[in-house]
């Protein structure tokens, strides 16, 4: 603690060195927003979606909406393994009458996104909505709201900056993926295999 | 790790004798990585993307120790913990001591770079703390006892051969298992460990400083994990790793992935700013950033060479590099390989622990068209050569080929003289042997010399 007061701190002699380093260089200026004017939309989310290897799918007019993600998931599961572990956030109109699940144990996990962005393909996701219900099922359902889809990603992390950021956030943009095997695409080696999104 | 940059030459002939399997794999899964990325930048303007990116972070190098303090502020009202590491000991010793304090058994880590240059997981070891690499790659890599080849595809020079005979003689899988059947093997050994990790430990792509936002690119989730089940997190971060304010991170999230692997974003990007704060969360009880110089404020003060510290660790340089691509990254006996690691690790290591690397290179400028921030790698090669060369570094032959060249050079009459009996000579076995060109020739492609001078090209006009 002697060493703080006297201010011979390992971070003040970082900081020095870096002060020292920089002695005499001009300040270069900030360059400013990237200015970036992408297409925005549920067509061009779901486009860029599918080609990060998610699967969009939209409520049906008048369906509600707990029953038809059910009913998806059963096409998409086989029924003696289908559990759900549903997010903190999900409102129960949302969530399937199936059986629930521990986020270690469930097949599906179901959770609620904030917001999305069709630049890149991306969903946001508090943390708030519990992590291990987005990342330890095999299947995960984010439902989205169409209103609340953004073009440029910036703007969409500005949207859940006012929200409040949290302790997290996760961005997730297509299914678990990794090529580090003899350079062959496989999905689901930690997190999610399957990504569909459900639009509201 | 172990430095072995001083040995590049023999290092770099063992692999291409002893081992041609290597070039063979690094060659294919680098263009791949190469055309994803070319194509990834035609779909945007990405001269305009590069530019502003380059701006960026020429403006964070600039006023560090303004961004560095701000980040501390915000990731301290945050609830993290902050920690400075001068060097690679100090940064292995805050590490071992918050494992020791609070009885971590086991640890499970993400991808980073900056854990291997600092050698963490030894440090962890030697004290009983259970190290599991948890990427893909860097998980095959642990159960060979090998050092990452490449920055974004650590195992990148092994083939599906080599990790089906590896797991089925580690995790019983069968020698003909598909890459799918093996990953299932990798997960299912590795989501235990994930579960009973006491910490989880990662790098750090980049930290805003402005929030406090410290951002993670991944495709496989295992970051995602890592930094969410543990009690506790602990991120090492080079400081010059910063971002200025919040509204950059979308333009480096996706310029990084853009440059690196292709695609318009990582499959994962967690935005962490610090413990979990209610029940629900699933976060960790304790978040620690410890922030890195080993090296690079040394970097900074260099008037050339700080430009490398704007490197976003994407891999793109090594993917285009023609002589990265003949050997992979453990020719260059140390973690940053290819170009970038030709010009970065003299200035972290010293010239002399590097110095054969900056002469390996053709100097075709490739991997500055593929920067996504525009460092002039081909000047800082030079750069480096001519320090190396005023030290004393470089290897006899090659300074007396530079003296020779350079009196030629400054001597039209001898040029004149000596560029009209080239042609009839270059590729003989005369010149492969003259003392002058048999150092530059050891590792170069003599290339063919046009018929024509340039000299009498140029006075007769060229391209008429």
């Amino acid at each position: 603690m002697s060493a703080a007061r006297v201010g011979t701190t390992t971070r003040d002699q970082v900081l020095g060195r870096v002060r020292s380093a920089l002695a005499g260089r001009e300040g270069l200026p900030h360059p400013g927003a990237l200015n970036t004017d992408p297409d925005g939309g549920l067509d061009a989310l779901s486009s860029r979606l599918r080609q990060n290897g998610a699967r969009v799918e939209r409520v049906e007019s008048g369906a509600a909406p707990g029953e038809w993600i059910g009913h998806l998931l059963q096409r998409l599961v086989p029924r003696d393994e289908l559990t759900v572990a549903v997010g903190h956030g999900v409102p129960g109109r949302l969530i399937p009458p199936l059986p629930t699940a521990p986020p270690d144990q469930a097949s599906v996990g179901i959770s609620l996104a904030w917001g999305a962005a069709a630049e890149t393909g991306t969903l946001v996701l508090p943390a708030t909505e519990g992590r291990r219900v987005q990342l330890l099922v095999p299947v995960h359902v984010v439902w989205l709201d169409e209103g609340h889809i953004h073009a440029r990603l910036q703007d969409a992390l500005d949207s859940a900056r006012k929200r409040g950021m949290g302790a997290a956030l996760g961005l997730h943009s297509g299914p678990s993926k990794s090529a580090d095997i003899g350079r062959t695409l496989v999905t689901g080696v930690h997190g999610p295999g399957q990504l569909v999104v459900a639009v509201l | 790790m172990e430095v072995r940059s001083r040995d590049y030459a023999a290092l770099a002939r063992a692999i291409i004798e002893n081992t041609p399997d290597v070039r063979k794999a690094v060659s294919g899964a680098t263009a791949a990585f190469d055309a994803a990325r070319r194509q990834a930048y035609a779909e945007i303007d990405s001269e305009a993307w590069r530019r502003w990116a380059e701006g960026v972070k020429n403006h964070v190098l600039n006023h560090l120790d303004r961004y560095l303090e701000e980040a501390e502020t915000r990731l301290l009202e945050n609830g993290a913990k902050v920690h400075w590491a001068g060097d690679a000991q100090e940064a292995r010793q805050i590490v071992a001591e918050l494992a020791l304090a609070r009885g971590v058994r086991s640890v499970v880590k993400g991808k980073s770079m900056l854990t291997e240059e600092i050698d963490l997981n030894p440090a962890l070891e030697e004290r009983g703390v259970q190290v599991y690499e948890t990427d893909l790659g860097e998980y095959i890599l642990q159960l060979l006892d090998e050092a990452p080849s490449h920055i974004l595809g650590p195992a990148i020079h092994r083939s599906l051969e080599d990790v089906q005979a590896l797991f089925a003689d580690r995790l019983g899988t069968s020698t003909d298992a598909l890459p799918d059947d093996l990953a299932a093997a990798a997960r299912s050994d590795l989501r235990s460990r994930f579960q009973e990790a006491d910490m989880g430990i990662s790098g750090g792509n980049f930290l805003v400083a402005e929030t406090g936002t410290l951002a993670l690119i991944e495709n496989e989730g295992n970051i995602r994990l890592t930094t969410s089940l543990p009690r506790i997190h602990v991120a090492l971060v080079g400081i010059e790793k910063l971002l200025p304010t919040f509204g950059d991170l979308a333009g480096f999230l996706q310029l990084t992935a853009r440059a690196g692997t292709g695609q318009p974003i990582g499959c994962f990007v967690s935005l962490i700013h610090g413990p979990a704060r209610e029940p629900g969360d699933d976060g960790p009880e304790e978040v620690h950033i410890v922030l890195v110089d080993n090296g690079r404020t040394n970097v900074l003060a260099d008037e050339h060479a700080w430009e490398t510290l704007r490197c976003v660790r994407c891999g793109a340089c090594l993917n285009t590099c023609p002589v990265y691509k003949q050997t992979g990254g453990h020719a260059y006996g140390w973690v940053y390989s290819g170009p970038i690691g030709a010009v970065l690790d003299p200035g972290l290591l010293g010239l002399e622990q590097a110095a054969p690397l900056p002469f390996a290179s053709s100097l075709c400028g490739a991997c500055f068209e593929a920067c996504p921030v525009r460092i002039p790698i081909p000047d800082l090669l030079l750069h480096w050569r001519r320090a190396a060369q005023e030290m004393g570094l470089t290897p006899v032959s090659e300074r007396i080929a530079l003296k020779a060249f350079s009196a030629m050079a400054t001597h039209p009459g001898v040029y004149r003289q000596l560029g009209r009996m080239v042609p009839g000579l270059a590729g003989s076995a005369v010149v492969r042997r003259l003392p002058v060109l048999s150092g530059w020739t050891e590792y170069r492609e003599l290339p063919e010399p046009s018929p024509r001078r340039f000299r009498d090209l140029w006075s007769e006009g060229i391209g008429e």
